[in-house]
């Protein structure tokens, strides 16, 4: 357990190069002031167009979707630092248990996605008057923490394919905007045809929402374990898959002799 | 005839960096999906004039961001290119290169704001509704001329402050906010409000949102576009001295490194 909070640690820090004051200004701002300000974007412009209420929907959509942010561009540092900083060949060499390093990558990323909804969901509560009177609060944590792990599986799956390809920031950027367009926290998914709403349901948070926005209005926990059950189950498939493509990696670049696709 | 020369080069030097070295089309379509969304915020409201606005307003965002981005690094990339001395011993000023690099930026920008234009008349299904529409292009004219002046002055800037270019990733939200590209800024908390008549964009977006809605005079858009201008000025005559301030510096001291 101390080595595995050492290797969280270390991951945390060292590539996410959390090392000196200005990194640290960096990192407040990309976990609190980035998803302020992006929550004030989407709530002032629901106010513009679609009234107070609209404004209330989008921000509280928008909030749990910034955990997706911070989670995404997080766990591709902790991977993609390990090419750029040379260091992916002592990992390779190391007798490390692999599940346990591929694990211990999103332990710090969690809790930061979750201050960054935390982040989201207080700033719309001074912007836009945010109501939070009929919460039910287990249900609505509950809901949250699972959308987290599910997308932490999805994250992983993207941070693993930044081993293989380097420049991969505008398929990060394209797949983090999927994530915000096609699960429901902007749009609703019924409005989309009914193929690519079940497509949409193989993706992280659209389950989850189903469950967050319910328990945000006061259903009871047992109203939503359907949604939260295929939310979870979700995740795990994206772990599962990371994990496999994380050791198949190491075993094509120990036979090509070639760190990454591009090398 | 050499200023031309050199305007030129640094022109298709800017084109070829932004293009990078591998050809990678995911990137000019990096803002469909929030282009998308901004659409359809905007076919829910009621008023053809907000949806107007906002259909306008995210190809300004699209090359605000892209601007900021590409012009704001450009003094930083020399520097870590190792080709900032060469540009400060060429008889080319360093403000001609960077005006010229802004240029190319807001011609490879175009693709990514035409790709959003696009996006949302797509998805919200509709025209633009405009009460002056012989002031709008002017007004948007404007707009593109604040954000050059605006980008460039985030160029010395990050040079500055050592800053690296990930650090647009959290300016340029703000930048969209208190420029009003997706809602008039009168719609912001009054301490934004007053934040955002700092910035150029803010007064050019007034213009836009006046031209949209036709409710005020001609003359009245005119004087809005007349503060606007002062303000870029403004916005220039600090750009200008933060370049000199930044070839000072490295004169004075030497070493590039210090700062």
């Amino acid at each position: 357990m101390k080595k595995f909070t050492i290797q969280a640690w270390l991951t945390y820090k060292a590539l996410l190069y959390w090392y000196s004051l200005y990194a640290l200004t960096g990192d407040f701002l990309n976990v609190f002031g980035r998803p302020a300000i992006q929550v004030i974007i989407f709530a002032l412009l629901g106010k513009f167009a679609m009234g107070k209420q609209g404004a209330q929907i989008l921000a509280l959509g928008f909030s749990v979707q910034l955990m997706q942010g911070t989670l995404i561009s997080g766990l591709n540092n902790s991977y993609s630092s390990e090419i750029w900083d040379k260091t992916l060949s002592f990992l390779y060499i190391s007798p490390v248990n692999r599940f346990v390093n591929f694990i211990s990558r999103s332990v710090f990323h969690f809790p930061a996605a979750l201050l960054s909804l935390i982040a989201g969901l207080f700033t719309a509560w001074v912007i836009v008057g945010m109501n939070f009177g009929m919460v039910n609060w287990l249900g609505f944590i509950t809901s949250i923490l699972i959308i987290a792990a599910a997308i932490t599986g999805f994250a992983q799956m993207l941070g693993v394919y930044a081993l293989a390809f380097r420049e991969n920031q505008s398929v990060l950027g394209l797949a983090g905007g999927l994530l915000g367009l096609m699960t429901g926290c902007i749009i609703p998914i019924s409005v989309f045809p009914a193929p690519i709403q079940e497509l949409a349901k193989l993706l992280p948070i659209t389950n989850g929402l189903f469950a967050v926005k319910a328990t945000f209005t006061g259903a009871p926990l047992s109203d939503v374990y359907g949604y939260l059950f295929r939310e979870a189950a979700t995740g795990v498939v994206y772990l599962l898959i990371s994990f496999g493509v994380f050791l198949y990696i190491e075993q094509w670049s120990k036979r090509t002799g070639a760190l990454d696709v591009t090398a | 005839m050499n200023q031309f020369r050199a305007i030129y080069a640094a022109v298709i030097l800017q084109i070829r960096q932004s293009r990078g070295r591998n050809f990678d089309i995911f990137r000019y379509f990096l803002p469909v999906p929030g282009a998308i969304l901004f659409a359809w915020i905007a076919r829910q409201s009621t008023d053809p004039a907000v949806a107007t606005y906002v259909l306008v307003g995210v190809p300004l965002m699209s090359i605000s961001t892209a601007m900021m981005f590409g012009v704001g690094s450009t003094l930083s990339n020399e520097v870590r290119g190792g080709t900032l001395e060469f540009a400060l011993i060429s008889r080319t000023s360093m403000l001609t290169m960077l005006i010229s690099k802004s240029v190319a930026q807001v011609i490879t920008s175009l693709t990514t704001a035409l790709i959003s234009l696009v996006t949302v008349f797509i998805v919200a299904h509709q025209f633009l509704t405009v009460a002056y529409i012989g002031l709008l292009p002017v007004s948007l004219l404007l707009a593109v001329i604040s954000i050059m002046v605006v980008s460039l002055f985030f160029s010395p800037y990050l040079l500055l402050i050592r800053g690296g270019s990930g650090i647009f990733s959290s300016y340029a939200p703000f930048v969209t906010i208190l420029s009003g590209f997706l809602f008039p800024i009168s719609t912001l908390p009054r301490v934004l409000y007053v934040i955002a008549r700092i910035l150029p964009n803010s007064w050019v977006m007034d213009a836009v949102w006046q031209s949209i809605q036709g409710k005020v005079s001609a003359w009245h858009i005119a004087g809005t576009w007349g503060i606007s201008s002062v303000v870029m000025a403004a916005w220039f005559i600090l750009f200008y001295f933060m370049v000199k301030l930044v070839e000072k510096k490295i004169r004075v001291t030497g070493v590039i490194g210090t700062y």
